[in-house]
């Protein structure tokens, strides 16, 4: 059975949004695939996407 | 030991170190001390050539009687160094050791601001700003006790764990050592001769 | 059965039964479990018929052993490079081209030869050996920038025994720099020289074999001369580098240590603390902390076993003051302290109020910063020390400031690191030291940009060196709920900035520091305005709810 979900990340630093799959309660450190920085926001899918 | 101060009668004392060179090469150690006397209940500014040091620590400890100071802010180095020290000194001049707090001029500010003497200077300010201002709301702190088991435990049976495991026995402590492999030894067991001595390993 | 003999490199053979080497302790057979065929009488068995003590028993099992100790001394050691990846060097082709570990076996009288030096190829003796050095060490291209210690004595040992052994050979090693710095190790290298080896600065490009006699090749540029020479070998010693052993994050893990860059363990201090581990209690000793030869690995031994055995004999040791307290009329019950606990030491029951079990609390401030109620202080580290320290520093032109958060075990500790290693950044930061990143609450970060911090930064230990187990999670629970916080408030959230610095990690320290520099240059004074005005609390409202709270209750 897989626990695993599409997830979206944005770097608080660099800006770079990408998706990742996150496994369901995994502990995972998370650094941006770009620019190294640890300020990975988790974007929650529910929300829509702002305007403007 | 001095009585629990209130918050009423708070009196600070601001010991800023040179470190020698190390701080007042990089930051106007002088303007730091001038400042701090302009802060909130600091009731006197010393200046140290080294403060962790005999005289630098007297000094200190003159100042808690003279001044009745009943907290302390020492501007020097980083905590995880000489916290320990600073808190021993004070506690011999009769201060809970907790009433005392340190600002980190050298590891956090001189030297890795070598060359901005003002922008250094500046940040010293503020880095003292910040311990006269948590020193303000410092409660003395008793320590629990708990106790040691007296047993030592060794990870790894190569010669760095059989020296250490033997060293503790020899000295009457239990030592419990333990490896992974069928036999103690390690890669030191492998080698052929040794050097500087051409012996052999085992 | 038979099996490639561990201790001799895999230079001759084992049983499934055997005694690892003569002088083994304990000295005794073991039986080799994944080789055995097991006690099936069709399959053999035949160990057990000629056992006359009956020492055999194939249904022996692994077993836990518990043991309460005090203090643990890791020596864990070292693992030695695998060259197969430079393949240059043609390590898995070429018979004649082994590693220095297998030179070991290969002229020990103990060894598979009984001391005959031979090459493998054809088991002849080789009279032109050539030593390459820095096989796996200061070499940044393979992520291995670090020198070994030991491998330019131990080529030069090797030499000696050569010469010794065997008055015609001819040595050549080719090196970068020969560190012989030891004591009487200088007159050992000289000797090597007088003995007719021969020093070639320069590491060679690559290997080549001949097909027929499997004889060796060398190219090297000699940097001395700056002339290409080639050597023709009967075979080439690989002196290989070390790195940390693969078991080091699994200890790391159980006992909350870091590692350096290079991979082996950091210590307390680099120079005043080299045996101490951060975790109170923990001593290294030998090649795991960092490489070093026998006698430093003795000494270190030594000095581990000082500090261990103070550590014994004073039989008890001061817990520091910092740990959390409830106070039981303004707790509401919510237990939300207790599951945020990594150690278990907040018990609580629905309906009662929470109480800290203080032998049990290690400190770390996560239940202080989840605490909605005010009803818990960390002693040492209260709200009340930590604001002031927050409006003391941003007190005037915080529009200049980039405002820190540190924890005292990795982040702050790697300011102190960049500060040892003299790393320049910018002036601009303020740290604030706390035990945990876990103990910074919402309401700090909150109030450091109502004070005009320009940019907020939250730092901690990287995931696997939390000094708290897990506490760092809070953290990050923390600061995602704040973005979003910052957010709705029309704060640009990328003010909050979070970051995981090791003890190690100057570097780093200083490299964020510089972003977060650049970061500050975007913020204008209007924005700081107004996340003033948007972030400023609304009394009213919260009066409304405790109220409502109150009732409720």
């Amino acid at each position: 059975m897989s626990t695993t979900t599409i997830e979206t990340f944005r770097c608080m630093m660099c800006g770079h949004e990408y998706t990742e799959e996150v496994e369901k309660g995994e502990d995972k450190e998370r650094s941006c695939p770009k620019c190294r920085s640890n300020s990975i926001r988790h974007l929650k899918k529910k929300k829509p996407a702002k305007e403007g | 030991m001095i009585a629990n101060p209130t918050t009423d009668d708070i009196r600070i004392g601001v010991f800023v170190c040179d470190c020698g060179l190390n701080i007042a090469g990089a930051v106007d150690c002088g303007s730091v001390a001038e400042y701090a006397a302009t802060l909130p209940h600091v009731t006197c500014v010393v200046r140290n050539k080294y403060t962790c040091a005999d005289p630098g620590q007297n000094e200190i400890k003159d100042a808690i009687r003279e001044h009745r100071l009943n907290r302390v802010v020492i501007a020097s180095c980083t905590p995880r160094q000489h916290e320990p020290t600073f808190r021993q000194c004070v506690r011999e001049a009769g201060l809970n050791p907790y009433l005392m707090e340190m600002a980190n001029l050298r590891e956090h500010c001189s030297w890795v601001h070598p060359g901005d003497w003002d922008g250094a200077t500046e940040k010293a300010k503020d880095l003292v700003a910040s311990a006269v201002a948590r020193a303000r709301f410092l409660q003395p702190q008793e320590e629990l006790t708990v106790p040691v088991t007296k047993r030592a435990l060794v990870i790894g049976g190569g010669v760095a764990g059989i020296e250490a495991a033997l060293e503790l026995a020899d000295a009457g402590h239990k030592v419990t050592l333990v490896e992974k492999e069928a036999s103690i030894g390690g890669i030191m067991a492998q080698l052929d001769k040794t050097y500087p001595t051409m012996d052999c390993s085992i | 059965m038979v099996k490639p003999d561990e201790y001799q490199m895999g230079f001759s053979s084992r049983k499934a039964i055997y005694i690892p080497f003569p002088q083994a302790v304990p000295c005794s057979y073991i039986l080799n479990m994944a080789d055995c065929l097991g006690n099936n009488p069709i399959a053999c068995g035949k160990c057990v018929e000629v056992c006359e003590k009956q020492a055999i028993n194939y249904d022996d099992k692994d077993e836990i052993v518990t043991r309460e100790v005090g203090a643990v001394i890791v020596a864990i050691g070292l693992q030695v490079y695998d060259p197969t990846e430079m393949d240059e060097y043609g390590y898995t082709r070429f018979d004649n081209v082994i590693t220095s570990m297998e030179f070991e076996r290969l002229i020990c009288a103990g060894g598979p030869t009984a001391g005959h030096f031979v090459r493998p190829s054809d088991h002849e003796r080789p009279t032109r050996i050539g030593f390459i050095q820095c096989v796996g060490s200061r070499n940044s291209k393979i992520g291995r920038p670090w020198c070994s210690n030991i491998c330019c004595m131990n080529t030069i040992k090797d030499t000696l025994l050569l010469a010794d052994h065997y008055p015609d050979v001819e040595n050549v090693v080719f090196y970068q720099d020969i560190r012989a710095f030891g004591k009487s190790f200088e007159e050992m290298f000289q000797r090597s020289k007088e003995a007719g080896t021969r020093y070639v600065r320069g590491l060679p490009g690559d290997i080549e074999e001949d097909p027929e006699t499997h004889n060796l090749t060398i190219t090297v540029e000699n940097t001395t001369s700056g002339k290409i020479e080639r050597h023709e070998l009967d075979m080439v010693v690989l002196s290989v580098g070390v790195e940390s052993p693969k078991d080091l994050a699994k200890i790391s893990g159980m006992l909350t240590l870091s590692k350096t860059s290079d991979g082996f363990f950091m210590e307390s201090h680099p120079k005043l603390k080299p045996v101490d581990a951060p975790t109170r209690g923990v001593f290294f000793s030998g090649f795991c902390e960092a490489p070093k030869d026998i006698k430093d690995s003795v000494c270190q031994a030594g000095a581990a076993a000082s500090r261990t055995g103070a550590l014994l004999n004073a039989g008890q040791i001061q817990i520091e003051a910092i740990t959390s307290r409830i106070d039981e009329q303004a707790c509401k019950n919510c237990g939300a302290c207790a599951k945020v606990c990594p150690y278990g030491a907040i018990a609580w029951e629905k309906g009662h109020p929470a109480v800290v079990i203080e032998a049990a609390c290690a400190g770390c401030g996560s239940c202080g910063a989840t605490c909605q109620f005010g009803a818990i202080t960390m002693r040492h580290f209260t709200d009340d020390q930590l604001l002031a320290q927050v409006r003391a520093v941003l007190a005037s032109h915080p529009e200049d400031k980039v405002f820190a958060f540190a924890c005292n075990w990795c982040s702050y500790a790697g300011g102190d690191m960049a500060g040892i290693s003299r790393i320049q950044y910018p002036s601009t930061n303020r740290v604030v030291r706390t035990m945990c990143s876990a103990r910074v609450s919402e309401e700090m970060v909150l109030e450091a940009f109502r004070c005009g911090a320009p940019i907020v930064m939250v730092s901690g230990c990287h995931y696997a060196d939390c000094h708290y187990i897990n506490a760092n999670r809070q953290t990050v629970q923390r600061v995602q709920r704040l973005w979003d916080k910052l957010e709705k408030a029309g704060v640009r959230p990328e003010r909050l900035q979070l970051e995981w610095i090791s003890a190690a990690e100057g570097q780093k320290f200083a490299k964020v520091m510089k972003q977060l520099e650049e970061l500050r240059k975007t913020v204008t004074s209007k924005e700081i305005q107004q996340t003033k005005e948007a972030l400023k609390p609304k009394p009213k409202k919260a009066a409304r709810k405790e109220e409502a709270a109150a009732v409720a209750n």
